[in-house]
């Protein structure tokens, strides 16, 4: 009887387990995030993979904003490391449709998410990330998805 | 038992228990950096084998860790190293397969070894209750134990270990895989040999087992 409720019992503990850990480790994660407004007010929030410890974090974070302030001089950088990922920031991670256009990276080591008051000014610049990323190798290529478009 | 014989008997789990816990910690700290570097959640088939593969292999040491932890004392062993030594490294010799760097993730071979390892998890299980407490990582003998799957050979610990491995290398397709497998393989017939010798000396009816039962795999080996 046991033997054949055991296959049962460990893949169910091997299910839950995998569960568990996908909900809840990121939990114990740190996630940077760089968040930056052009002068022409359109809002880029830029979303990296998590890392194990803040520093490195605090790191990658530094490493994207001082990129971006060479790059844009305007620009008004905010870099910030989040412990964890609320419903919004998750949601942006996720595969789920956004109410913005966003960019995202192979494997998801990068998303980015544009806002503007024109809708078709945050798709343009969306778009151009993508052309522009087409020079890189394959694994750093992006990819815009419009806003509300399955992603 | 005497003083000598459970320091003996707690110096031989020690290094097992600490080797093995420390591979369940770095295996649960990996989950945890995976889980970070890809940060889709729901409906990912691949991610969702990646990161069950690596849950399935801590289960299984996990598992291996517990079963090995309660046994009954033996009532014969070998007196020389030489046994008690290619049972501790037959032991812990293939877990240096996750000291290795692993492949890319795969969905195909990360499924396929979740499949392999839960098996091998699940037999191992139904042999150690077969067991009882009479497993042990050294040769020695506890009892001699005929019932259940060792009613048709005489190894299925090692059958399910090996078949947990097998689950782990498909992980791993690499250069360096190889030659731990072969080494972890060639301790393995030698333990079986050593363990064989200890039970032959203290049962008697082991020959009689012996004729009657396939080593290792059943109708061949």
């Amino acid at each position: 009887m046991l033997c054949r409720v055991l296959p049962i019992l460990i893949l169910g503990l091997t299910a839950m387990l995998t569960a568990a850990a996908i909900e809840y480790l990121p939990e114990t994660l740190y996630f940077p995030v760089v968040e930056y407004a052009t002068p022409e007010h359109i809002r880029i929030a830029l979303y990296k993979n998590g890392e194990p410890e803040l520093s490195a974090c605090e790191q990658g974070a530094s490493k994207v904003a001082v990129a971006i302030r060479a790059g844009c001089p305007g620009c008004k950088v905010v870099e910030r490391c989040f412990r964890g990922l609320d419903a919004g920031r998750r949601n942006i991670l996720s595969r789920e449709p956004l109410s913005t256009p966003s960019v995202r990276a192979p494997g998801g080591k990068l998303t980015m998410t544009f806002s503007a008051v024109d809708p078709q000014l945050a798709l343009g610049v969306c778009e151009q990330s993508e052309r522009l990323s087409a020079a890189q190798p394959a694994g750093q290529r992006l990819r815009c998805f419009a806003a509300l478009a399955p992603r | 038992m005497t003083k000598a014989e459970k320091f003996y008997d707690a110096a031989m789990r020690l290094p097992i228990v600490a080797y093995q816990l420390f591979l369940i910690l770095r295996e649960l700290s990996a989950i945890r950096g995976r889980v970070g570097l890809h940060p889709y959640f729901g409906g990912d088939w691949p991610f969702l084998m990646t990161i069950s593969a690596r849950v399935a292999g801590v289960i299984f040491i996990s598992a291996i860790l517990l079963l090995s932890i309660s046994r009954f004392r033996p009532v014969g062993k070998y007196s020389n190293w030489n046994p008690k030594i290619t049972a501790l490294l037959g032991t812990l010799f293939t877990y240096l397969l996750l000291l290795t760097p692993r492949s890319p993730a795969d969905a195909l071979w990360d499924s396929l070894s979740t499949v392999l390892i839960l098996a091998g998890t699940t037999m191992a299980i139904v042999a150690v209750m077969d067991l009882g407490r009479c497993m042990s990582i050294m040769p020695e003998a506890r009892k001699l134990v005929t019932g259940g799957l060792y009613g048709r050979i005489r190894h299925p610990l090692y059958l399910a270990e090996e078949i947990a491995v097998l689950g782990f290398c498909l992980q791993f397709r690499t250069w360096q895989a190889a030659p731990i497998v072969i080494v972890h393989l060639y301790l393995q017939i030698r333990r079986m040999d050593w363990e064989e010798g200890v039970l032959a000396k203290a049962f008697p009816e082991y020959a009689g087992y012996r004729l009657r039962t396939y080593r290792l795999v059943p109708g061949l080996y």
